[in-house]
């Protein structure tokens, strides 16, 4: 079972790094400059230096573009995107050892974030399916919506209701990541099933989470130059 | 063995930055609430979201792995179901203006639109035509050229043969919104600053209707004409008060010239809100009406341009401006724009409806307009409506107040 679950497990690296290198490939195949971008008045130049950087890196971490689109979807997204995030952190006790002391800390904030993760999830579905009026959901976000939803119910289950074995898990996880994986899994079903999600996840990992960010700092950039595309007088 | 067009990727048709904005895009929606079409239509299956999943669609299914390996062809329905999305959009941008990852969407579609074309799919209904009648008449309402001023054009004026300024009036306001360019003329006279004009052959259509249908092959022809024109009367700034024109003419028209322009390009009511401030242009006669002012979207989400127009407006005496509520970047599109209306007809009408009906709400005693797109099919829709409200463009207001 350990083995396959490692055959799994680099399956899903392997879809994972192939859709990374196509997307390279589209992008350096791509025209350098189309009739989008060519623009008059040095807009190219409109934005540059760290105040311009720490402002769309603002945007980027608090989604400061659904904010404006959206404060109740907003709210939703952040705590679920930030919740994510302190969560992966803190599985990084399974990844490496010894356990840095940062991540320890992260206990009662983990614990916390188990919570507001699956109760995120759940405000999204409602806000989306029950309150919006363009009540849009697409097929993809669906998919991915319930595979996170059933990871952390899974997480939140093995924490809370069924613990697994930790050292089982840390010395099977340390297997893949060293490319000498056991031959037995962890003895715990649902742990399985967690796993496996995860590995659906990484498989469909969306492309929004790499290209999202460069997009808002192109966005940010465009409309601070937009006055400039004419040529007012002086 | 060279690939044919049909065999080339559906990514050719996109820059570098669009290809990652296709990516970004997170499918969240939000856009739909603000998508004209959709308000009139209802069919989220033709929302912006949609059309950007369709296109991932036919990038995957002919250039991925899979594809690769295998060869693959995108889909027949798809294809013929995203074509009819992506020319009933407005292109009004408004999508790309609320979109929570910044996709300027009003950049996307007409590439795509292009690369529809460039596969025999696109463009639809009377958009096809319009190829054959720019180059036989120079525009695309298939119009004499010689009867291109003569309706409007003030017999007195004098225009010097060369100009710092020149004016261009464009073929939707000169065929379709004769008030609004002789308003924009009136206008300029009065500030008596020398302007030029090309003549009436030589002023042909600026591209746009053509760029935004995808159909590319006859706008270098075009801009050279039109650029080599103006440079040759000596112009440093050429002023137009269409919004699609002054689009084309300062993002397109360098790529299709092949350098960076002579001259400068303007939209009238930045030049004509400048001449106001410095007091060279006095307004003489009062308005004591309610207007509301509506912001072309190739104006505001396309330029930039917001306030010039409001503050030509607030400098009218007596004049109390209304605004509508969306405004500004995140204006609602008249029903007008992307040359749909060429094709989808109702929708342009009842999106034109939707912005009578609020003016009418307001009680606006004046629709203010300042784009002859949505001049023409504004008064169009509100044709045998029983709102009304009488609709006029700025410059054409501005002239009778002088």
């Amino acid at each position: 079972m350990g083995y396959f679950l490692a055959a799994l497990a680099y399956l899903a690296l392997t879809a994972f790094l192939f859709r990374v290198a196509w997307r390279f490939i589209l992008l350096s195949r791509a025209k350098k400059e189309g009739p989008a971008f060519i623009l008059t008045n040095g807009m190219n130049a409109a934005e540059k230096g760290p105040l311009f950087a720490l402002r769309a890196m603002l945007d980027i971490l608090l989604l400061g573009r659904l904010f404006r689109a959206n404060p109740r979807l907003w709210l939703g997204e952040w705590l679920f995107h930030a919740s994510f995030i302190i969560l992966l952190l803190w599985h990084l006790r399974f990844l490496i050892e010894p356990v840095p002391l940062w991540v320890w800390r992260l206990h009662t904030a983990g614990k916390i974030a188990s919570y507001v993760f699956l109760s995120s999830i759940v405000y999204i579905f409602f806000i989306r399916l029950a309150v919006e009026r363009s009540k849009y959901i697409s097929r993809s976000n669906l998919f991915l919506l319930i595979v996170i939803f059933l990871i952390g119910l899974t997480g939140f289950t093995i924490r809370n209701f069924y613990p697994a074995d930790l050292v089982q898990i840390k010395e099977f996880v340390a297997g893949i990541f060293c490319f000498s994986p056991l031959r037995g899994a962890p003895n715990s079903n649902l742990f399985i099933v967690h796993f496996l999600l995860v590995l659906l996840f990484f498989a469909n990992l969306p492309g929004h989470i790499f290209a999202a960010p460069l997009s808002i700092i192109e966005a940010r950039r465009r409309e601070r130059g937009l006055r400039s595309v004419l040529h007012a007088e002086e | 063995m060279p690939k044919s067009k049909k065999e080339e990727g559906f990514s050719r048709c996109l820059s570098k930055e669009q290809l990652i904005e296709l990516d970004a895009c997170t499918q969240c929606g939000e856009c739909i609430r603000y998508c004209p079409v959709q308000d009139v239509t209802g069919n989220p299956a033709i929302s912006p979201p949609e059309k950007i999943r369709m296109f991932r669609e036919f990038i995957k299914g002919t250039e991925g792995l899979k594809a690769a390996l295998l060869g693959g062809e995108a889909d027949p329905k798809l294809l013929e179901e995203f074509t009819k999305a992506v020319f009933e959009c407005t292109t009004c941008g408004a999508c790309g203006d609320i979109c929570t990852v910044g996709i300027e969407t009003q950049r996307l579609w007409p590439m795509m639109r292009k690369e529809m074309v460039r596969r025999g799919l696109g463009p639809i209904g009377g958009q096809k035509e319009m190829p054959g009648v720019v180059d036989r008449t120079g525009n695309p309402y298939d119009k004499p050229a010689g009867e291109r001023f003569s309706p409007w054009l003030p017999e007195n004026l004098i225009l010097p043969e060369k100009a710092e300024y020149a004016y261009y009036a464009g073929c939707s306001g000169a065929y379709e919104a004769m008030p609004m360019v002789r308003g924009d003329v009136l206008v300029l006279r009065a500030i008596g600053e020398p302007f030029t004009m090309l003549p009436s052959e030589n002023e042909v259509c600026c591209g746009f209707p053509l760029f935004i249908t995808g159909q590319h092959d006859l706008l270098s022809k075009l801009v050279k004409k039109l650029v080599d024109g103006y440079a040759e009367k000596g112009v440093k700034k050429l002023l137009c008060s269409c919004p699609c024109c002054v689009n084309m003419m300062a993002r397109d028209w360098p790529l299709f010239y092949g350098k960076a322009l002579p001259f400068g390009i303007m939209h009238i009511t930045q030049f004509v809100a400048h001449r106001i401030n410095e007091g060279r242009l006095r307004i003489k006669k009062e308005l004591p009406e309610r207007v509301i002012y509506h912001d072309p979207c190739y104006l505001s989400r396309g330029v930039g341009v917001i306030e010039e127009p409001r503050e030509i407006l607030r400098s009218i005496p007596g004049a109390m401006l209304l605004e509508f509520e969306r405004r500004g970047l995140k204006s609602r599109c008249c029903g007008a724009g992307g040359a749909a209306r060429k094709v989808f007809h109702e929708n342009a009408i009842a999106m034109g409806r939707l912005t009578i009906d609020e003016a009418w709400e307001k009680k606006a005693d004046k629709l203010i307009l300042s784009c002859p797109a949505c001049y023409s099919k504004v008064n169009e829709a509100s044709f045998e409506y029983d709102k009304q409200v009488p609709i006029v463009d700025i410059m054409e207001l501005l002239a009778g107040l002088l």
